[in-house]
């Protein structure tokens, strides 16, 4: 300490020419409209260049898992056929295709926002009214359902994610409707459960769990995930599933929201006999 | 220096402000003559005064230039910068017995040619790195060099002539 303080002192000349030029020179550049926007100028130039070499070299690391990703939806895209649509017309003798209409059309959007540490998620989306996004408009990653849409603005969307203890779903299990819910219990953000499918049914881990048109939220057989394990629920007559998501909830990016063209119609037609969940 | 020696030093950095900051500062030569007179007030401090305090009269007298000319902090960093230099020089080439004098360097108290060095080059410092800073830039590197030469020139002419005319008064006085 003692040594220290005699190092500042000896040496007090050049820390008070030192600060006499910082003030200067800051001064200089804070104050003078010109050299403010030299030096401004050059530092934005320098920082842009390094923020776009450090992301070039981030995406070059990126490219197998984007990749991978596409793939993954050519594939889906591929087999994404009939599902999506719905026959308005039972008299087949009309001409061409005109006895289909697209019931569900999606609308492309990236999210912006995305919480997976509580109990109760929810993801936000750079796409609203303007672009015709409406409240209850399912949500799909590339891989899989993500959510629904429950409040919209012009420009963004909140969406319920499926990590949220209050997202219900039917699932299709193997192809097959169960009739069971697939619920989230708020721990492992990869891993859903699906409760009260009677034990009746056979149900084995790695087979595909789907949606279904129930809820008007998603089109029939767009992938929720696998089922990773079966087990006797305590109270028997049940199984206890756990299904590891299609999409990575963690890395949700790109998603559709999925406009179902009939929905408005189809709840005001049910609303009388179906309960609200 | 003594409590009158202080108080001439005052006044005569004031006047030396004045006339440069009310004349010439507005004299449109040219383009390339910027010349800065005000640091024969820096120059001609005692050769033993203290550096802090050498570094602390740079820095006030700067900042007065830079408010009225609107260049905050162009001038104190050139003047702090070129103090530095001043006292390097006499603390690691100059004979200690010759600082211990702490005499003014000025005609009659130094030696002529050693004065027109020192004069040299204590304005090109002052003066290069007051318009290379001004300048900001590497751009127009060539004009910046002759501003920087037409400056200093003049600058050294009428610092001389200044030096030489109170040396003439102070020893009339005495």
């Amino acid at each position: 300490m003692q040594s220290l303080l005699q190092f500042i002192r000896r040496n007090f000349h050049y820390f008070l020419f030192l600060l006499l030029q910082i003030i200067s020179l800051f001064a200089l550049i804070r104050f003078n409209r010109y050299h403010q926007s030299v030096f401004f100028n050059t530092a934005s130039t320098f920082q842009g260049n390094v923020l776009n070499q450090r992301k070039s070299v981030i995406s070059y690391f990126a490219l197998k898992t984007e990749n991978q990703r596409l793939k993954e939806e050519n594939i889906l895209l591929r087999t994404r056929g009939t599902e999506n649509y719905i026959f308005i017309d039972t008299d087949s003798v009309t001409v061409k295709d005109s006895n289909r209409v697209v019931q569900y059309s999606y609308i492309p959007a990236k999210v912006i926002y995305n919480s997976i540490r509580k109990s109760k998620n929810y993801f936000t989306i750079d796409r609203g009214t303007k672009h015709n996004v409406r409240k209850g408009m399912g949500v799909i990653s590339p891989l899989g359902v993500a959510g629904h849409v429950i409040d919209v603005t012009e420009n963004f969307s909140i969406a319920m994610s499926i990590l949220n203890e209050d997202f219900v779903l039917t699932p299709k299990i193997n192809g097959k409707v169960r009739y069971g819910n697939v619920r989230w219990d708020g721990k492992d953000p990869g891993v859903v459960q699906i409760t009260r499918i009677s034990d009746l049914y056979e149900v084995k881990v790695g087979q595909e769990v789907t949606t279904t048109e129930f809820g008007h939220f998603f089109p029939k057989d767009i992938k929720i995930g696998n089922v990773s394990s079966v087990e006797k629920s305590e109270k028997g007559k049940y199984w206890d599933i756990e299904v590891e998501l299609a999409t990575d909830m963690r890395q949700l990016g790109e998603v559709y929201i999925i406009k179902n063209r009939f929905r408005d119609e189809l709840e005001e037609l049910e609303k009388p006999y179906i309960d609200e969940q | 220096m003594s409590s009158r020696d202080w108080i001439i030093f005052v006044l005569s950095a004031t006047g030396l402000l004045a006339l440069q900051i009310l004349v010439l500062n507005n004299l449109n030569l040219n383009q390339y003559m910027y010349p800065q007179v005000y640091i024969i007030a820096l120059m001609t401090l005692p050769i033993n005064v203290k550096h802090w305090l050498s570094y602390l009269i740079a820095f006030a007298l700067g900042f007065v230039v830079d408010t009225f000319s609107y260049t905050p902090g162009l001038h104190s960093f050139a003047a702090v910068f070129v103090m530095f230099l001043r006292y390097s020089y006499f603390n690691s080439f100059v004979d200690k017995e010759w600082l211990s004098t702490g005499i003014r360097p000025g005609f009659g108290n130094t030696e002529t040619v050693w004065l027109l060095a020192y004069t040299g080059i204590f304005t090109f410092v002052f003066h290069f790195v007051l318009l290379v800073l001004e300048e900001f830039s590497l751009n127009h590197f060539g004009s910046t060099l002759l501003k920087i030469g037409y400056s200093t020139l003049l600058a050294i002419l009428l610092i001389l002539l200044l030096l030489f005319t109170t040396s003439r008064q102070s020893t009339n006085d005495l």
